[in-house]
Formats: C-alpha cells, structure tokens, sequence
C-alpha cells in the first residue's frame, strides 16, 4: 500500500464574506494549496469536495474555476466531519493506486443562527422542537456534570483557551480574548451553554494536497507530513456520541501504529466547549470522567503537554462545516513544520491528531507524522 | 389535561404527530411506540425495521411514559419556529421498560430539575397552528 503524504495545505480566512460565493473562497484555498506543494496543476488526478449545504456538483463548480477539467471530482457531505471524511477517502484512493496526487478542498457559507431542520421534517424530533444541535450538546454537558462534577467553569475555559489561540491565527473569525466570567454571562443557549461555548456558524474554505510519497517527487520533501491513517465511524446501536468517537479513533491510531500516549497536538471538535472536554477522554488523552480537570491543570493550553486547538479551534477560527476537518490538517501542519508563527507550539509536534464529529452519529480522526 | 382531550375530538387541538400518543380508557396518556416481534427490542418514536436485530417484523405497543430524567437542558435559542415559544425544558427520560424518550419537562422550576427524578407523561399545548392548539406527549415530574 502507497505511503501518503499531505505535501501542501492551503486556507481562506474565516467570517462572513457576503460579497463571496464559496467558489471564490474555495478556490483561494486551493490555489494556496497547490502552490505550498509547489507542484503543477496537471499532476492532479483526482479533486474531493467537501461541504453540506451548497447544492448539487458544488465541487464540480469549484473544480472549473481552478481549470480542473476531466478529472473525477467526488462531493463528499458527512455532516461536521465532511472535511475529515473527504480526506480520508483521498488517500484510500492513492493507497490503492489510482492516483499519485489527490486535492481535498473543503468550503461552506453558512446562514446565521443556531443549526437546527436537522433530521426529517415533518418527523416526531422536528415538529417537537428536538432537533436543534445545541440542546443535544447540553444533554452531554449536564450529565457529565452529574456524573463526574465536571464545572461550568471548566467548560468556560475551552472558550476562553480557545478563543485565546485564535488571537493568533490570522485566519480565524473571531480573534478576540474572552474571560472566563465573560464566558459565563453570555447569552444562555441550551443550559450550561452559554453563546461563547457554541461555536458561529461561518464562511470558510481550507484545501489540502495529498501525493503517493514514492511516485512524486516534491521540490521541498522536507515540509511534507505524513497521513499516518485515519477512520471513520458511525454509533453503534444503543451508544453515543462518546462511544463512536472512541472507536472510530482508536481505529486510526491503529491504522497509524501509535497510541494516545504519542500524540502531541490535537485539532478536535468543539464545536461546544462540553465536547473538547468529552473529546480528551475518547482520544484518549485523559482517563474517563477527568476531561474538565485536564484543561483545568493546563495540560491542553499552547504551553501544555497536549496543545488541544492551537488554530483557535471550532470556537474561534470558526465552524464552516464542510471546511473544518480540512482546516484541521491545515493546522497540524503548519505546527508540525515549525511555521505556525506566533501559535507555534513550543515543540514542533511529531505525532498530531484530527477529529471532528457531527450529527447523526458521525466522527472521523486523522493521524499525522513527522 | 382532560380540557386538551376534549380540544383534540372537537378538533381544536390538533396531535404534533400522527400516532405519537393515545389516550387509554382511564384518561392517561401512552406513548406510540414500537416493539420488534423478533427480539422484542422496543422504541419511541415508531419505526419500520428492529435496529437491534435487523428484522422487518415490527409492531406498535404502547408505552408507559414513567421513568427517570437521564438528562436535561432548557433551549433559550431553538428551531425558527420556536423563537416565541422559549425557553423551554427538554429531558431524555429513560423508561421503566428501558426505552430512552425525549420531550418536553412541563411544571418544574428548572432549579428543581434533576439527573435522576421521576417523571410521568401527560399532554400539553406545545403552539399554535393555523388557528389550532398543536398538542403532544410531555413530561411532568411524577
Ligand atoms: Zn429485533
């Protein structure tokens, strides 16, 4: 099986951008892309678009403006966690073979206002008001509360943590430092859940370049990283969201050849601050039921042992869904090649891992090397 | 609740969904759901195929809305549609007979709400529609 590499990676900012159609952002970040490999465009065999809510062929669309003609171009919608399933399925299509180099672009333009219509309309969940991603988010934070005395307080700091990272991403939507207090008193959402512990909706685009390590030679094969694996899942029957995050995980940490005791740098889904604490556990970077005390000691802080969202994360570089698992690599990247500026991580990590999570049951992690 | 039943044969009331909940000869109200003729996995709401054992042969039963809060929170900024209508309670109660609901908690101060309280079903008004109350299962501490 071919070795993959993800020798270029590329981003559009995050916000709001009305005088933009997502092809424009998309194909800023594809270009960026393309050329941090610093390969040709005809070197391309195959494009994978991610995004959600952007129509039929949205990625064909993109693929024509990029001059991308008479390649297969594969749209890829799997919730929250397109970007990361996009990439995946990338770099299956290299380690079979097929082609030597793969383009994942993930981009989305959001409507504002909290993601609700999810499921079918019309159903128990839609006309009783059920189907509304925050309250699904407060069910887990209240029983990890209950269960394990997790504190809003320590929910409060993923924002505040997060959002103190995105100050330093030029590419984040809101580079603003927010207080713990301030965290607190924001607008209640879905109880613990305050406004800055959900993520905003945004505009955004990211891209990522993939090549078979052994059939293409690169002009700077030093800034190439490993795509050391990757998985994706789908809850079980009877489980949770926790559960398919856990399994799906240790099935690319697997594929990887590392365990969580390796990993050095996570880009994950907090998309609410109740999951980046759920997260720690099911990635394994902290015994279950102690996600609020490991942000509390620090461990997960730029500074920390486990540096959790350098870019600012979900809470702060901001949530286009079919972007943010793109994004995420996007990240690992530039902080495993030491060019993260003034994020970069004290070490340059040698082992980073992305997860994102969405509804419906589905998660996906990618593991990266040096 | 023997007001909204009333409403819901006048026809001004008018069920969230078909067959969601029936109201059983003493005036209580059961929960739609269905039980798998295999295995006898059961659910809420309905559905067409067993999740647990794949098979095809499924029918209704109606459940007991008394269980315990499994979790909680109360929705401050929900669906569109439900702007006017916030805040509002949800739990996921788990059932007696095991099956895990999620509704509306109606009649508790969200102070008094626990991880862990009994509850039972009832019927409430959850909006209103075209002229119409729209009415569906609830909970309300037992
Ligand atoms: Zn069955």
């Amino acid at each position: 099986m071919a070795n993959v590499l993800v020798a270029g990676v590329g981003m559009h900012p995050t916000g709001r951008f009305p005088d933009k159609s997502y092809r424009d952002i998309a194909a800023v970040a594809a270009v960026a892309a393309v050329e941090d490999a610093g390969l040709s465009w005809e070197q391309i065999g195959v494009m994978f678009a991610s995004h959600t809510r952007q129509g039929i062929s949205a990625g064909q669309q993109v693929a024509h403006d990029l001059g991308l003609a008479g390649i297969p171009v594969v749209n890829v919608e799997n919730a929250c966690a397109s970007g990361t399933t996009a990439i995946h399925e990338a770099a299956t299509w290299i380690e079979a073979g097929r082609v030597d180099v793969a383009l994942v672009v993930g981009f989305e333009k959001m409507p504002k206002g909290v993601i609700s219509g999810l499921g079918e309309a019309g159903s128990y969940e839609d006309r009783m008001g059920l189907n509304v991603m925050p309250s699904l988010y407060g069910f887990m934070a209240q029983k990890h509360m209950h269960r394990y005395g997790t504190t809003a307080r320590q929910m409060a700091l993923v924002s505040v943590k997060n959002h103190q990272n995105g100050v330093l991403n030029p590419y984040a939507q809101y580079r603003k430092v927010v207080t713990v207090e301030e965290v607190l008193h924001s607008r209640m959402v879905a109880d613990p859940l305050t406004l800055l512990q959900c993520c905003p909706t945004s505009d955004g685009a990211a891209a990522v370049l993939l090549i078979n390590e052994s059939t293409v030679s690169l002009p700077n094969p030093r800034r190439a990283v490993w795509w050391a694996g990757s998985a994706v899942g789908t809850m079980c029957f009877d489980s949770d969201e926790s559960e398919v995050s856990r399994r799906t995980a240790y099935a690319a940490y697997e594929a990887a050849a590392i365990g969580p005791e390796d990993i050095e740098l996570v880009e994950c889904h907090d998309a609410f601050t109740i999951g980046e604490i759920l997260h720690y556990e099911e990635l394994g970077l902290c015994p279950e039921g102690e996600g609020g005390r490991f942000i509390e000691e620090g461990h997960t802080w730029l500074n920390g042992k486990v540096p959790v969202n350098p870019s600012g994360g979900l809470q702060s570089r901001g949530h286009p869904l079919g972007m943010t698992g793109v994004a995420q690599v996007y990240e690992a990247v530039v902080q495993m090649r030491g060019e993260a500026g003034d994020r970069q991580v004290p070490h340059w990590p040698k082992t980073a891992v992305t997860h994102t999570q969405g509804y419906a049951g589905v998660s996906a992690v990618g593991v990266l090397h040096r | 609740m023997s007001e909204i039943v009333q409403d819901l044969r006048d026809g001004r009331a008018i069920p969230v969904v078909p067959n969601a909940f029936e109201i059983v000869a003493d005036g209580s109200v059961r929960l739609g759901g269905s039980e798998c003729q295999k295995c006898q996995w059961r659910t809420f709401p309905r559905v067409k195929r067993c999740l647990r054992c794949h098979s095809g042969d499924v029918g209704d039963v109606l459940l007991i809305p008394q269980g315990i809060v499994d979790s909680f929170t109360v929705v401050h900024q929900g669906p569109a549609e439900w702007t006017g209508v916030v805040p509002y309670v949800l739990v996921r109660v788990l059932l007696d007979d095991g099956v895990l609901v999620v509704s509306h908690l109606r009649e508790c101060l969200v102070s008094d709400i626990r991880i862990g309280m009994g509850v039972r079903g009832a019927l409430a008004v959850l909006f209103e529609e075209g002229g119409r109350s729209v009415v569906g299962p609830v909970f309300v501490p037992a």
